[in-house]
């Protein structure tokens, strides 16, 4: 009897040290397995990460060009340059701006060899991203305005990147006429590296925005796209005593004067023209909505009248309708010319209330004058100082073109001089860029021109990616057809199945 | 191994289970198809991976009585009675559930033709994003299977198919949360500089969302097919596998 129970107690044990065994080795093997895929992953994450991804898109839209592979390539190795998404990642790419962003910059980051890196900190989450990044405050990022942007850092510098508005080209005309943003196409990878550019290099040039003649006195768009080409923006009064063009002035703005420059700025200015040793630039724009209807700008045409330009004393109505885009408040459209005519995508440019700017005769040929902007041939020019029997301008009948911009350019003389003056201020105005975007008409064309004129400026020409679309044959669609698509997809398919599966049941439940 | 695939292929169309999920999927890639028909833009890759989302729904039922049912009737007996390995009645059974996803994924392709049909564009993204569902699919069947194996109540076994689903979706929200608790615990206890606050934050975020293969694969949505997520969802998936093999080998052993 106890021999008996000995026997069943040993089995038992034994049983138990088997049951035990298997146990600990069924655990043991889940772990190890698990342990092994983890680290199979983060192995296969650290080193390969992203390189063996195939970008399926047919514009490449998520893999970076070849130019802008080999600029990061040319970088020193010891560029460190911080990107920050100032935002969640987003998750949801698809049919959002960010789906031509966030994997670019992906693709940018894996191929910059370290050089650059990108992440997105959302600053409301965690706030010390903003001293990070601005320690000085030399942004306005604190105000919360950079919030959904991108900001591109290196060395104390920092630039940013709006997702929509520095990254698509948008329609015109759709905002135009129906105030609706339509991107057209993905110029993405050039706003970064071409951001990237700027905050690596080091800037030598300044641009002067002359101040204290009732001038349009916001003019951050302009200063925006000099600083995407790195340079310095920096504000010349001319009540300054002693007053002189500084000899590192690469360019300099007269942005839409109420009051007509001084004698000893007219000199100045001449003086910077004709004895500058370096490239001369100037841009003046003008705009007769403000206060300086009459003004006859005496001593800014003798600046100009320099180099062979005049401003008119008068204001161009375009009489003919394909060129009207809001008469009533003196808004029309007009030609770029020449080579200025590939500055933006449409040829167009607009204008409001703008004065003619003609050449002006004289026996200087060392400078040569181009029209910029022509309206059509069917225009009213109003004078703003004669008035006839009736009190009313004097309005006299072009059937030529008439010029609302025009530059004159060097030819013979020791320096390069480039003078654009525009006679309406929607070529510079801060006012009329704010309500519109990127894409708008004049905001390109001024890039393309400040572009040009400092073409020699380090930048890497990136090509513009198409957008993808996905749209179906309109022609094809109509009422009919999405409701027979909408009553096949979604309730007699889903129907079929779900009285097949009552068949199913009521036949199994009367077996 | 085929004897078993077949069985249970046959199975979803011998209940009303299979017409069941076939109809929710159709209803719901329908429903994302006809909006889009509606807004004359069709993007099929990106209703493909919209579809995804709903897993959460469709697996749990695809999945649900695959083993529970047969430990519900006793069956499963047969799986260690007769001359089988046990890993091919998972794989059998595994196999089957997926086919059901195949047959799902047809109505995709009658959608692709419709389409072309209408001037719409079919193109590489297609196959990126189709992939991808797959390599989802894999995964999340894989969960259901192993839900299924740990319970012979079909209805716990849905639950649980869920419940590993949801958190899984929620990986990024939990990464979030997490970083915010540890960066607040670093202020508490005066070791935050600024530097280390964003690296903590990040790192732990990174974290989460590398574990969540839902946002590893969301770069399908532009046209990226990626690899290593594929391989993630399918390394992954052979884990779960193994876990129910497991599972079903421990009722061999811990019943002699």
């Amino acid at each position: 009897m106890s021999m008996n129970t000995n026997r069943t107690r040993s089995l038992i044990n034994a049983t138990d040290k088997r049951v035990s065994d298997l146990k600990l080795f069924s655990f043991g093997s889940i772990v190890i397995l698990l342990a092994i895929i983890l680290v199979l992953n983060i192995l296969l994450y650290v080193t390969l990460n992203s390189t063996l991804n195939i970008d399926t898109s047919s514009t490449s839209q998520n893999t970076i060009s070849d130019v802008s592979y080999e600029y990061l390539k040319s970088l020193p190795s010891n560029t460190k340059v911080r990107i920050v998404g100032l935002f969640t990642r987003p998750t949801t790419l698809k049919d959002t701006a960010y789906e031509y962003i966030v994997p670019l910059l992906d693709d940018l980051e894996e191929k910059s060899d370290g050089k650059v890196t990108v992440e997105y900190v959302d600053p409301n989450v965690q706030p010390s991203i903003i001293n990070e990044i601005d320690p000085d405050s030399v942004t306005d990022i604190r105000s919360g305005n950079r919030l959904y942007q991108y900001a591109v850092c290196c060395d104390g510098k920092i630039r940013f990147v709006n997702p929509q508005a520095d990254c698509f080209n948008f329609d015109a005309d759709r905002w135009l006429y129906y105030e609706e943003y339509l991107p057209i196409s993905n110029k993405t990878e050039s706003a970064f590296i071409n951001t990237i550019i700027n905050v690596t290099s080091q800037s030598a040039e300044k641009a002067y925005f002359l101040t204290g003649i009732q001038e349009d006195s916001s003019h951050s768009t302009i200063t925006g796209i000099l600083a995407s080409m790195n340079i310095e923006s920096v504000e010349l009064d001319v009540n300054s005593a002693d007053f002189k063009i500084p000899e590192d002035c690469s360019i300099l703005f007269i942005l839409c004067p109420d009051v007509d420059i001084s004698e000893n700025v007219q000199e100045a200015i001449k003086d910077y023209i004709n004895n500058t040793t370096h490239p001369c630039n100037i841009v003046v724009s003008l705009g007769i909505d403000k206060e300086n209807i009459s003004e006859d700008y005496t001593h800014l045409n003798n600046v100009l009248h320099e180099v062979n330009l005049e401003i008119k004393n008068n204001n161009v109505f375009d009489e003919d309708s394909d060129y009207s885009v809001d008469p009533d408040n003196g808004f029309f459209k007009a030609n770029l010319t020449g080579s200025f005519a590939n500055n933006n995508s449409t040829g167009l440019v607009f204008y409001r209330l703008a004065r003619n700017i003609e050449a002006y005769n004289s026996t200087n040929t060392n400078y040569v004058t181009e029209p910029i902007a022509l309206t059509s041939y069917y225009v009213s020019l109003i004078d703003l100082q004669e008035f006839d029997d009736e009190g009313k301008n004097k309005e006299t009948v072009s059937n030529e073109p008439v010029n609302i911009g025009m530059v004159s350019y060097s030819e013979g003389t020791s320096n390069q001089v480039n003078v654009f003056v525009f006679g309406s201020n929607l070529f510079t105005s801060d006012s009329f860029f704010s309500n519109r975007s990127s894409n708008d008409d004049n905001y390109q064309f001024m890039r393309s021109l400040l572009g040009n004129v400092f073409s020699t400026h380090e930048h890497v020409d990136v090509p513009v990616k198409s957008l993808l679309t996905y749209y179906i044959d309109m022609s094809k669609v109509n009422q009919n057809s999405v409701g027979a698509i909408s009553i096949i997809f979604m309730i007699a398919i889903p129907l079929v199945f779900v009285s097949l599966a009552w068949i199913v049941y009521y036949r199994r439940s009367h077996l | 191994m085929l004897a078993i695939f077949k069985r249970e292929f046959i199975s979803y169309f011998k209940s009303p289970v299979g017409y069941i999920a076939l109809a929710l999927f159709s209803f719901i890639s329908g429903y994302l198809f006809s909006i889009s028909f509606d807004e004359q833009y069709i993007s099929m890759a990106a209703n493909i991976l919209n579809v995804c989302s709903f897993f959460i729904i469709i697996v749990p039922i695809v999945t649900m009585g695959l083993l529970s049912e047969d430990k519900k009737r006793g069956t499963d007996v047969i799986f260690y009675t007769a001359p089988i390995k046990l890993y091919k009645v998972v794989l059998g059974k595994y196999l089957a559930a997926m086919s059901l996803f195949g047959i799902f994924f047809l109505n995709f392709a009658v959608q692709m033709i419709i389409t072309k049909i209408f001037g719409g564009v079919v193109d590489a993204p297609v196959l990126t994003a189709s992939f991808t569902f797959f390599a989802l699919a894999f995964l999340f069947v894989a969960i259901g299977t192993f839900a299924s194996s740990i319970s012979d109540n079909q209805i716990v076994s849905a639950i649980v198919t869920f419940v590993i689903i949801l958190v899984i979706q929620l990986l990024p929200q939990f990464g979030t949360f997490l970083s915010s608790v540890v960066v607040s615990l670093m202020s508490i206890i005066k070791i935050s500089t600024v530097e280390n606050v964003s690296k903590v934050h990040n790192a732990i975020e990174s974290a989460f969302n590398w574990l969540d293969p839902m946002q590893r694969i969301n770069t399908a949505q532009v046209g990226i097919l990626s690899p290593l997520s594929v391989f993630y969802c399918l390394s992954f998936a052979f884990f779960f596998l193994f876990l129910t093999y497991r599972i079903l080998e421990k009722k061999r052993w811990s019943q002699s």
